[in-house]
C-alpha cells in the first residue's frame, strides 16, 4: 500500500497557484493596446459572431489576444532569451548578444532579393535621363564583427554589396560604397547604435561626406552641427533580442547650427497631408519610438522644401535615409523621399510631375535583401 | 485546442478543474462531456457535429448488439454495418482527396476535381477508440454502455481526444462509472503533465526548429543533414510522447488512468523492440483488431507474412493520406519480418552497442521517409534530401555555427531519451531534500515553458494532423 497523503506535496500547490494565478492576472490586469518594445499594436478581445466562430477566426483571434496580453510578457520573453543563452544558444531571437553591450542581428538569408532588387534599380535607371546614385549600407554586424560572439554565422554583406556595385557600375549607374570608410572609422566613432539596427548620425555623416563628390556638393564640416543626445534609447535590436538587461544607447540628433533643421516637411499618408516646419520632430523623443525624431519615421511620401539653393533630389529609401536626409537638405532646394514598402503608385509618374536633378537610392543591406522592391 | 497553449493552460484547464471538483460526483461525467465538446469545438467548430453523430450512432450500435444477444447473425450484421460506417467516415474525410489524386494519376483522362475535404481533428484516434468499443461489445469482452453521457465522455475525453493514446474502452469502462479522484493521483497527474509539457515545449519545439534550419541549408554538408535527421527524430519523439504524457497526466487529474504509450523507444535493440515501445496503444490496437482477426501467426508462415504486410501497410496509411506513409509502414513491415525470420537471433549475439545503433539508424531513416509527405514536397523533396546525407562535403561553416549553439540542448535531449533521468529521480525520492527539488523543478518547468511559449509562435503539434 502506498502511504496516504494528508497534504498534497508542495509542487502540486505550486502548479495550481501558477495556473490559477496566471488566469487571475489575465482577468484583472488592464488590457494593453500597444507594445512599446515591439512597436506594434496588441490584439484586442475579438468580436464574437457565429460566423467568426464557425470559420475558426474567433478562437484563433482569441488565442492571439491571450498571447498578446499574457501577464509579464516582457519578463517571460527575456527569461527565455537568457535561458537559451545559458545553454549556449546565443541569438535565439535572431539577434546576438555581442561584446561590450552590442546587440547584433544575425545575417540576412543567403537566399535573398539582393541581386533581383539591384536589377530592378538598374532597369529603372536605364529608362530615365535623371542621374541615379545607389548607396547600400552594410549591416552593423558585418562592420562590427569584432563585437560578435565567438560562434556566429558568416556575414556576406561586403561581398554582396560589391556584387551590386559591379552590376550598377557596369550599367552606368553611380554607386557609392562606404564599406571601406566604415571599417576605417568604426573604432573611432560608433557608426551604429548598439541596441538598434540603424546607423547613428555619425555614421550617416560619413555617408553624407562620401556622397558629396557624386551628388555634387561640398560637404559641411562636422563641427557645423550641434549634437543633441537623448539618453535611454532602446532600439529594434533590443526589442527583438529579448536581452532586456542590455544598457540603453543615447539617441543622437545632429542639428545644423546654421539652419537648426528648419524646412517645410509635407507628409502624405493615405491621401492625407500634414505639414511640419522642421526636419527633426523633437516631441518624438519622449515617446516609445524616439527614432521617429528623424522625418517622423516611415512614410510613403515626404516632401522637404528647404529654402536653400541647389537642385531637386528624389530619395528612394528605407529608414536608413531618415537621419541622412537632414544632412542632404543643406544642398538641395527640394528633397522628396519615397518608401516603396508603402508607396504603391509608379515612381515614374512622380518624376514626370517634378523635374528632379538627381535620384538617390539608400537602403540598409538587410531591408534590401529581405524585401522585394517594386519599382515602376 | 492544444495543451501547450495559453488558452488551455490559463483559461480552459483552471476553469474545468475548478468546476469539476466543485460539482457532486453524479454530474461530473456530464460536465466533462461538456468540457470535451468545448475543447474539440474550439478548433473544430463545424465538424464537431460529425463526432457527435458518431457518438450517437455507435451508442445505439452497442445497445443493439446487446439487444440481439440471441442471434449471432443479427449481431454480425450490426457490427459489419457499424464498422463500415465508422471506417467509411474515416476513409471519406481522411482519404478522399488522396484517392482522387491517385485516380487522376493513373487515369489522367478522368481528371476528377479534388473534393478538398477538411480533415476533422483527431478523427483517426476517436474512430479507433469507438471501434475498440463496438468490436469488444460484439466479442462480449465488455458490456454495452447504457449511459450516452458516459459513452460520449469516453469517445471525446479531452486529454486523449486529438492525439491519443488510443484508449481501449474496456480499459476505462470501470473508470467511467465510478472513479475515485484522490490527491496522490492528482499529484502524479501534475508530474506527468509537466513532464509532457517540458518535453513538448523545451525539447520538441527547439528540435523542430533545428531540423527546419538544417533542412534549409542545402549546402550544409552531410553531417548537417544527419544532424537534421537526428533533430527530427528527437522532435517527433518528444512531441508525441510529450503529448501522451500530458494526456495521461490530465487523465490522472480527473481520476482516470491510461496505459503508457511510450517506453523509451530509442533505447531499443531491434525494430521489434522499438515497436513494442513506440506508440504502444496503436500497436496494441492493430494487433487486437486487425492482425489477430486476420489469423496472426496461426495459419502458417506464408499467411503470417501477408498479415504482417497488411497490418504495416495500414499502420502507415493511418498516419496520413500520402504514399510515403504507406512506404514507411511497409519499410517497418519488411524489417520486422526479417527480424522474425533470422535477424533477431543475429542481433542477440551482437554486443548491445551494435544492435542499438542498428535500431536507431533504421528508425531515423524511417523518419526521413515519414517526414516527406505530399504536403512538404513528397517524393521529389525526399529525392532531393537523401543525397545530402552522403555527398556535398562534411559541414559548412554556417551549419557548424548552428550546431555548435545547440550542443548542450542535444546532449540534454539524448539523456532524456533514456531512463537515466527517471532512475535519478527515483533514487532521490527517499532523500530529505527531495520535496524541495521537486518543487524547484516544477517551478522551473512552469516558468521556462511559459517563457518559451510567450517567445515562440512556433507551436504546431505534429500529431495534430492525424
Amino acid at each position: 500500500m502506498k502511504k496516504k497523503l494528508k497534504f498534497p506535496p508542495l509542487f502540486t500547490a505550486v502548479f495550481f497557484l501558477f495556473c490559477f494565478g496566471m488566469s487571475l492576472l489575465l482577468l484583472v490586469l488592464p488590457k494593453q493596446t500597444f507594445s512599446e518594445t515591439e512597436k506594434r499594436n496588441l490584439a484586442a478581445f475579438p468580436k464574437f459572431s457565429f460566423a467568426a466562430l464557425a470559420d475558426g477566426s474567433f478562437t484563433r483571434d482569441f488565442e492571439t489576444f491571450l498571447s498578446d496580453q499574457t501577464p509579464l510578457r516582457r519578463f517571460f520573453v527575456s527569461l527565455n532569451a537568457y535561458a537559451d543563452l545559458a545553454l549556449g544558444n546565443n541569438g535565439g531571437n535572431g539577434v546576438y548578444r555581442g561584446r561590450d553591450g552590442w546587440l547584433l542581428e544575425k545575417p540576412f538569408a543567403r537566399d535573398n532579393h539582393f541581386a533581383d532588387n539591384t536589377g530592378r534599380i538598374v532597369r529603372f535607371a536605364q529608362k530615365t535621363t535623371v542621374p541615379c546614385t545607389v548607396m547600400l549600407v552594410p549591416t552593423k554586424s558585418s562592420v562590427y564583427t569584432d563585437k560578435l560572439p565567438k560562434n556566429h554565422l558568416r556575414y556576406d554583406d561586403f561581398k554582396t554589396i560589391e556584387a551590386a556595385q559591379t552590376a550598377c557600375e557596369k550599367s552606368g549607374l553611380r554607386f557609392v560604397n562606404i564599406g571601406e570608410r566604415f571599417l576605417a572609422e568604426k573604432d573611432r566613432t560608433a557608426l551604429y547604435y548598439k541596441t538598434d539596427h540603424h546607423w547613428t548620425s555619425a555614421g550617416a555623416f560619413i555617408a553624407y561626406a562620401a556622397l558629396g563628390e557624386t551628388l555634387g556638393y561640398e560637404p559641411t564640416a562636422a563641427d557645423a552641427y550641434s549634437v543633441e543626445k537623448t539618453p535611454n534609447f532602446y532600439g529594434t535590436s533590443y526589442a527583438r533580442s529579448g536581452y532586456t538587461l542590455t544598457k540603453p544607447d543615447s539617441l543622437e540628433v545632429w542639428r545644423s547650427k546654421q539652419t537648426g533643421g528648419r524646412a517645410t516637411v509635407t507628409i502624405v499618408e493615405n491621401g492625407k497631408e500634414t505639414k511640419a516646419d522642421n526636419l527633426f520632430f523633437a516631441d518624438r523623443l519622449n515617446t516609445g519610438d524616439p527614432y521617429t525624431v528623424f522625418l517622423d519615421g516611415n512614410h510613403a511620401l515626404e516632401t522637404i522644401e528647404t529654402g536653400a539653393g541647389g537642385g531637386r533630389l528624389l530619395v528612394i529609401k528605407d529608414s536608413f535615409a531618415h537621419c541622412l536626409v537632414p544632412f542632404l537638405a543643406e544642398h538641395f532646394s527640394e528633397i522628396v523621399t519615397v518608401d516603396l514598402r508603402y508607396y504603391k503608385k509608379p515612381v515614374t509618374a512622380l518624376m514626370s510631375e517634378t523635374a528632379f536633378d538627381q535620384v538617390l537610392f539608400v537602403y540598409g543591406a538587410d531591408t534590401f535583401a529581405e524585401n522585394k522592391i517594386v519599382l515602376r | 485546442m492544444v495543451f501547450s497553449s495559453f488558452v488551455f493552460l490559463f483559461v480552459f484547464f483552471p476553469v474545468v478543474f475548478l468546476v469539476y471538483y466543485a460539482l457532486p460526483k453524479k454530474f461530473r461525467n456530464a460536465f466533462l462531456l461538456l468540457s470535451d465538446l468545448v475543447f474539440y469545438g474550439w478548433g473544430e467548430p463545424v465538424l464537431i457535429t460529425l463526432m457527435l453523430g458518431s457518438i450517437v450512432f455507435n451508442y445505439f450500435v452497442g445497445l443493439l448488439l446487446e439487444r440481439f444477444d440471441g442471434s449471432d447473425k443479427k449481431r454480425k450484421a450490426v457490427l459489419i454495418v457499424s464498422v463500415a460506417v465508422d471506417l467509411g467516415l474515416l476513409a471519406f474525410f481522411k482519404y478522399a482527396d488522396f484517392a482522387v489524386r491517385n485516380v487522376n494519376a493513373i487515369i489522367p483522362a478522368a481528371n476528377l476535381a479534388l473534393p478538398r475535404i477538411p480533415l476533422p481533428i483527431g478523427i483517426s484516434f476517436y474512430t479507433f477508440q469507438i471501434m475498440s468499443y463496438t468490436v469488444d461489445v460484439f466479442r462480449r469482452e465488455t458490456k454495452a454502455q447504457h449511459s450516452i453521457v458516459a459513452f460520449g465522455t469516453y469517445v471525446s475525453l479531452f486529454p486523449q481526444l486529438i492525439a491519443g493514446p488510443i484508449v481501449r474502452y474496456r480499459d476505462v469502462d470501470d473508470q467511467l462509472q465510478s472513479r475515485r479522484e484522490n490527491l496522490p493521483q492528482i499529484s502524479r497527474g501534475v508530474q506527468l503533465f509537466l513532464l509532457g509539457l517540458a518535453k513538448k515545449v523545451l525539447l520538441a519545439n527547439p528540435m523542430g526548429a533545428l531540423w527546419d534550419e538544417l533542412r534549409a541549408m542545402p549546402n550544409g554538408g552531410a553531417l548537417a543533414a544527419w544532424c537534421g535527421v537526428i533533430a527530427f527524430s528527437l522532435q517527433i519523439y518528444f512531441d508525441f510522447s510529450g503529448y501522451s504524457d500530458m494526456a495521461r497526466g490530465l487523465g490522472n487529474l480527473f481520476g482516470f488512468s491510461f496505459l503508457k504509450n511510450f517506453d523509451y523507444p530509442y533505447v531499443s535493440k531491434s525494430i521489434t523492440e522499438f515497436w513494442r515501445r513506440w506508440h504502444i496503444s496503436l500497436g496494441t490496437w492493430f494487433r487486437e483488431y486487425v492482425y489477430i482477426p486476420l489469423g496472426g501467426n496461426r495459419k502458417g508462415k506464408a499467411r503470417q507474412i501477408v498479415n504482417i504486410l497488411i497490418v504495416w501497410m495500414l499502420t502507415g496509411l493511418w498516419h496520413g493520406a500520402s504514399w510515403n506513409f504507406v512506404l514507411w509502414g511497409l519499410y517497418f513491415g519488411v524489417l520486422l519480418m526479417l527480424e522474425k525470420l533470422f535477424l533477431l537471433k543475429v542481433l542477440q549475439k551482437l554486443p548491445a552497442v551494435f544492435s542499438r545503433v542498428y535500431a536507431l539508424v533504421l528508425v531515423a531513416l524511417g523518419w526521413v521517409l515519414f517526414y516527406f509527405a505530399d504536403d512538404v514536397g513528397g517524393f521529389a523533396a525526399l529525392k532531393a534530401f537523401v543525397p545530402r546525407l552522403f555527398t556535398g562535403g562534411l559541414l559548412s561553416a554556417d551549419a557548424a555555427s548552428v550546431l555548435l549553439s545547440v550542443v548542450p540542448l542535444l546532449l540534454i535531449a539524448f539523456v532524456a531519451c533514456t531512463p537515466l533521468i527517471r532512475k535519478g529521480y527515483d533514487r532521490l525520492s527517499g532523500k530529505k531534500l527531495f520535496p524541495v527539488l521537486q518543487t524547484a523543478a516544477v517551478a522551473a518547468v512552469l516558468l521556462l515553458c511559459t517563457a518559451s511559449l510567450v517567445s515562440d509562435a512556433y507551436n504546431p503539434f505534429l500529431y495534430f494532423k492525424f
